[in-house]
């Protein structure tokens, strides 16, 4: 059975469809990266799967964790997987962590709660944590707030949060956005490592194509809240079948680019929000779509372990379309 | 942190220097004097009286006279409560006042901050709506028209306490007037906290706790109670200054021996000590509350601290 299996998952804001028929399987100790630009779904998904979606804002579907359904489950259900099943590390961490509470005091609420952890026992977790994540000086950390702290060291608080539930599954929503460039490959390593000693399974949320290979063996592109593609990372950065995931791949900086030269993007803007639409939604950005394209959603294809959903592609073509980043 | 209090009590000084100034003279602008009645005193009493109270002095020669009494500590005698000085009057009645405000403030804060919890578990519910048209209510109605209201209900119909008065160690004689004092400010406090615990609530901090797992009493009474006071402790500092110095209203429908009514009588009266002393101590209370404030708003937000 799957760690997390998640089933033709939507969410609405009433009429409005935010995302529509995300479904994927996980396994313990899986990893999966949720590519897509800003506005494609991907933090809504994840908040729907624990339960903590915005007022307004409604999720259907199914999603299973370690067996348990969690789309409409009680919300003391949904605190129990909280943190303790599934640990979430947010996209900014000097907003995420509260500005008026001690590092220590965010720490150990979380081991008295998730672990029965207090005093002594509490304090050499805490630091235990803090070491795991490579936090210099864990002991003076406890003592601090967030803003006496680095961007890269809230970043490392964040993860030891996250692990203090002793989680199976972490989402990473966007880890190193917020962080330049030596910071990141740190921070991607840590993810690694800490996925290793762990045993974590992994989800990251990012539209930065630099992440996904080290971390994610498998990917999912969410475009405007529909699966685009669906893949084996290697694959599906070596050798894209959607036209958006190519188009992705393009505009990607550090390419073989000439010095000088204008890095490519793809023309126009994401739809705006809509009830569920009976077209490609790709298709007013695409330059393959075609007459179908605006008529008919296509269908999902499944070919070995991938899937996509473009009319452009059929299930027989072989690997590698024309606009393969390498 | 010393270091401020002593520099904010230092700057006091000037500043109750430059209230007490304006004060003195802005008194003597107003037409009339202490000794106008609407029979007029007989002009050698009259004489006898202005030179007894200094009045036939130069106005600076008097300014520097009354400067000179509040450096030993004497705030002059009231020109309407004959043979006390003003520092009596205010001795005896402070005491009383800071007893009957002390106890509103501690009951609107309890009571308030209860309703503001219970309103913002279900934010537009049917018990948030009713919560906040009842504390519009509390706010919309004048003490004027609530002290007597409680009045006739408790003391003159249902007959539980007493309409009135007041003895030390009573504490039934508390109960009425504390309430009326404290219904507009639980009603306020109410208000504010809710509001700025709605706003805390959306942070993306709280987000965050939720998504540890910790439960939704722990979310509120851990994590957003701190940033959700500041606003409230903002409004809490004159709010208490006026408190703590009497209710005119209060202390006339409920005949209580407070501070409150020289506010009035002592300007209606050109009673110019009198006004002098109880604007100079309303002062020096809000400077105090106003420094309470910021000192709470250092504990309680560590990103103040070094500032």
């Amino acid at each position: 059975m799957n760690l997390l299996s998640v089933r033709e998952l939507a969410v609405y804001a009433q009429q409005a469809c935010v995302l529509r028929e995300l479904s994927f399987e996980l396994a313990a100790g899986g990893s999966l990266a949720i590519i897509g630009e800003s506005g494609s779904g991907k933090t809504q998904a994840m908040l729907a799967l624990l339960g903590l979606l915005a007022p307004g804002l409604r999720a259907q579907g199914s999603v299973r964790f370690d067996g348990e359904e969690l789309i409409g489950a009680p919300e003391a259900r949904l605190r129990a997987v909280r943190g303790a099943g599934i640990a979430y590390v947010w996209q900014d961490a000097l907003a995420s962590l509260n500005p008026y509470l001690r590092i220590g005091t965010q720490l150990g609420e979380l081991l008295a709660l998730h672990q029965q952890l207090r005093g002594g026992a509490a304090r050499a977790e805490a630091l235990r944590l803090l070491d795991a994540v490579r936090l210099a000086q864990p002991a003076l950390r406890l003592h601090q707030y967030p803003h006496e702290l680095s961007g890269g060291m809230r970043q490392r608080v964040m993860l030891a949060l996250a692990l203090a539930g002793a989680p199976r599954l972490l989402i990473a929503d966007e880890p190193t956005s917020a962080l330049d460039i030596s910071l990141r490959q740190q921070i991607v390593e840590l993810l690694a490592e800490l996925r290793r000693s762990h045993r974590l399974a992994l989800i990251v949320i990012t539209h930065d194509l630099s992440l996904v290979e080290p971390l994610c063996e498998r990917s999912l592109v969410l475009y405007a809240g529909e699966m685009m593609e669906a893949a084996p990372s290697a694959p599906l950065l070596r050798a894209p079948r959607h036209p958006y995931t190519q188009a992705l791949l393009r505009a990607q900086p550090g390419a073989a680019l000439p010095p000088q030269s204008v890095l490519p993007s793809i023309a126009g803007s994401l739809p705006p929000l809509a009830p569920p639409a009976a077209r490609c939604v790709f298709a007013p950005r695409c330059d393959r779509a075609d007459a179908r394209c605006a008529q008919q959603r296509p269908d999902w294809r499944v070919q070995a372990q991938s899937g996509w959903r473009c009319h452009q592609v059929p299930a027989a073509a072989d690997h590698g379309g024309h606009g393969a980043a390498r | 942190m010393l270091n401020l209090v002593l520099r904010r009590l230092l700057t006091g000084i000037p500043t109750l220097l430059l209230l007490l100034t304006l004060c003195f003279f802005l008194m003597r602008l107003a037409p009339g004097g202490p000794f106008d009645r609407e029979r007029s005193l007989p002009p050698a009493v009259e004489t006898a009286l202005r030179a007894e109270y200094h009045l036939d002095e130069s106005l600076w020669q008097q300014y520097r006279r009354y400067l000179g009494g509040i450096a030993q500590g004497d705030f002059g005698p009231s020109f309407q409560y004959e043979g006390y000085r003003v520092q009596e009057l205010i001795a005896a009645g402070l005491p009383v006042s800071l007893q009957l405000g002390g106890a509103a403030l501690l009951l609107a804060l309890l009571a308030g901050g209860a309703l503001a919890v219970l309103a913002v578990r279900k934010p537009g519910g049917p018990l948030d709506r009713a919560l906040m048209s009842l504390t519009l209510l509390g706010i919309c109605l004048p003490n004027y028209v609530v002290a007597p209201l409680l009045v006739l209900l408790f003391a003159l119909t249902l007959g539980w306490l007493p309409a009135g008065g007041w003895q030390p160690g009573q504490w039934r004689d508390l109960v009425l007037p504390v309430a009326a004092l404290a219904l507009p400010q639980i009603a306020y406090i109410a208000r504010i906290l809710r509001s700025s615990l709605l706003e805390t609530l959306a942070a993306p901090y709280i987000r965050a706790a939720r998504a540890r797992g910790l439960s939704e009493s722990r979310v509120l009474l851990v994590h957003a109670i701190k940033p959700a006071l500041l606003p409230l402790i903002s409004y809490l500092g004159p709010a208490a200054a006026a408190l703590l110095t009497g209710s005119v209203v209060i202390e006339q429908v409920f005949g209580i021996p407070g501070l409150g009514r020289y506010f009035v009588q002592a300007a209606l009266n050109r009673d110019y000590t009198l006004v002098l002393g109880v604007v100079t101590l309303y002062g020096a209370l809000v400077l105090l509350c106003n420094l309470l404030v910021d000192l709470a708003y250092g504990a309680l937000d560590p990103r103040q601290r070094a500032a």
